[in-house]
């Protein structure tokens, strides 16, 4: 066998980028996503609790959580953990429209991929970790 | 004391539902730390709830074990709120919660908060006489089955069993969630996909379906049982898999999956579900494809640079190609001898390529045996013999294939060794006993 359990990658725990700044501001912009689109969705009542939290809470949460992931080895999936970060946090706009944006996560992976291969994205996403 | 509003509570239950669950997991992702392995295995939890859930949500409408109070946000009368948060409660959390105590006590646990608090989440749920059966049939459905999955993932065990549960999850995806959920927003029915066909070319449509999702057991299997691994690129391969369907063609799961939800999408009329398939394709061929190149060529180059320069990606080759040669040990004297000599050498010359045939030698039991070192196979028998047919041309593969396959192969393993033994016992007998 060519590899062992360690593969495709090691056995250590997987730590937060809590310090990281990219990570800091694209989590910040999600905090900000999810105030503007609970604003827009003003005046709420306790019978619409269920709503936000599917629409707007869930993809915020998953996107602020998603923004601290370790930074991938490779530059395609720098770019991909990002732009699926924006994508999810979009969403909180989406409201039914979600379902469409899931749908299109494979052309953001195929962007991210695309954009890898243009020289913008070495310096915008900078060197492996 | 609010006084709140049966939709208010309806409201606030289904907020909990998800963002309660969602809340422990991050806390535990936080706490726990955990490395790939375990953080794949979750989401393989995870993964396996959402189709098994609305399975059964299917299955306690139907029996009439429990109904909950939806209105919207909700799949064939399932909250989508409460889904992700159940497929989150018995997902992650249950396998983050192995780390704190044995998974036998997990789902104890989660027998005892499913006892105590079932009854009494009116008006979400409004639990029926025989619910019990119900989370009896949620445990052997959902439960147990993700949190095997998810231990095997984490410790690197059982690729075969692992494959098992890959197979089932990703059909339930592709047979079952993807085709509800697609339909729902329609504002059609699941069962306009499984109405029976109607006429000569929903037949068609039917085969060429089960004929693709069989091939891609095969390959499941193929990866489980050469390369250790799963389709999950999280837990892929360990090696470079060169046999059985990837043979034939490099990429046969993710042309299988765009092809049969294309299909899904003709037989139900559905551009809902041809808006998937494109999306399959384009996933397949643009973010898979580069995440091969980069993973599997920069750990195995050398083997994978032989595979892809031999077998297309999305083209299928006639014949196989096979990386070394394998070795055939044959009896002297046994009814595959007799095959080899009488049917195989002279029907099908040039059709086995690279096949060494040797007597078989002491220690090697008393079955046909195949033997491959590159790729680590080692078989016996009726599988053994299917193996051989995957030297021959597509059509001879496709039926080693359906051999190996073991609902198939199993039965067909013990009728051939009873037959060994029945040809041998009356080959040994003096000639005027016969």
């Amino acid at each position: 066998m060519d590899h062992g359990a360690a593969y495709p990658y090691r056995l250590d725990p997987l730590a937060p980028t809590f310090g990281n700044r990219r990570s800091q501001a694209i989590a910040a912009a999600v905090c900000g996503a999810v105030a503007l689109a609970l604003w827009l969705r003003g005046p709420w009542t306790l019978s619409d609790a269920d709503t936000i939290a599917l629409e707007v809470i869930l993809p915020g949460a998953l996107a602020f959580v998603l923004a601290f992931a370790p930074s991938p080895a490779t530059l395609a999936n720098r770019i991909a953990k990002d732009l699926v970060v924006v994508w999810t946090a979009l969403a909180v706009f989406a409201g039914d429209g979600i379902v469409l944006m899931l749908v299109a996560v494979p052309a953001v992976l195929a962007l991210a991929v695309a954009l890898a291969r243009t020289r913008v994205a070495g310096s915008w996403w900078g060197a492996p970790p | 004391m609010i006084a709140l509003s049966q939709t208010e509570l309806l409201a606030i239950e289904r907020a909990c539902f998800l963002l309660g669950p969602l809340a422990l997991a991050a806390a535990m992702l936080l706490l726990l730390r955990p490395n790939p392995r375990e953080a794949t295995a979750a989401m393989v939890a995870f993964l396996w709830q959402l189709p098994a859930l609305l399975l059964l949500h299917l299955l306690a409408k139907a029996q009439g074990w429990w109904s909950f109070a939806a209105g919207h946000n909700e799949l064939a009368g399932l909250p989508i709120d409460v889904w992700i948060g159940w497929a989150i409660w018995w997902g992650p959390i249950a396998v983050f919660a192995t780390r704190l105590m044995s998974p036998v006590l997990v789902v104890l646990l989660a027998v005892v908060a499913d006892v105590v608090s079932m009854p009494v989440l009116g008006p979400l749920v409004e639990v029926k006489p025989g619910w019990l059966v119900g989370e009896g049939a949620g445990l052997v459905l959902c439960l147990i089955p993700a949190l095997t999955a998810a231990i095997l993932t984490r410790d690197d065990r059982r690729p075969g069993l692992r494959a098992i549960f890959h197979v089932l999850g990703w059909g339930g995806y592709l047979a079952l969630l993807i085709p509800a959920a697609v339909l729902a927003h329609e504002g059609r029915d699941y069962f306009d996909l499984l109405r029976l066909p109607a006429s000569v070319l929903d037949v068609a449509l039917v085969c060429a379906a089960l004929l693709l999702l069989f091939i891609g057991i095969a390959a499941t299997a193929e990866f489980a049982a050469v390369g250790q691994g799963t389709p999950i690129p999280f837990d892929p391969p360990k090696r470079v898999v060169t046999t059985g369907p990837y043979a034939f063609v490099a990429n046969p799961m993710q042309i299988i999956s765009a092809l049969v939800m294309l299909i899904f999408a003709a037989y139900a009329r559905s551009w809902g579900l041809a808006l998937i398939a494109a999306s399959f394709a384009v996933f397949d061929a643009i973010y898979a494809r580069w995440y091969n190149t980069a993973h599997i060529a920069h750990a195995m180059p050398d083997a994978w640079r032989r595979f892809t320069g031999a077998v297309p990606e999305w083209n299928l080759r006639w014949r196989p190609f096979v990386e070394g040669e394998a070795e055939v040990a044959v009896s002297r004297d046994g009814p595959a001898r007799w095959v080899w000599e009488r049917l195989w050498s002279r029907a099908c010359t040039g059709m086995t390529r690279q096949v060494i045939v040797r007597p078989r030698g002491p220690g090697e039991g008393t079955r046909l045996r195949y033997l491959r070192r590159d790729a680590g196979i080692d078989e016996r028998g009726m599988i053994a013999a299917a193996r051989v047919l995957e030297h021959g041309p597509l059509p001879f593969a496709m039926l080693g294939w359906i051999i190996r396959f073991p609902p198939i192969g199993a039965p067909l393993q013990v009728i051939s060794g009873l037959a060994v033994r029945w040809w041998r016992r009356s080959s040994r007998r003096p000639r005027h006993e016969r």
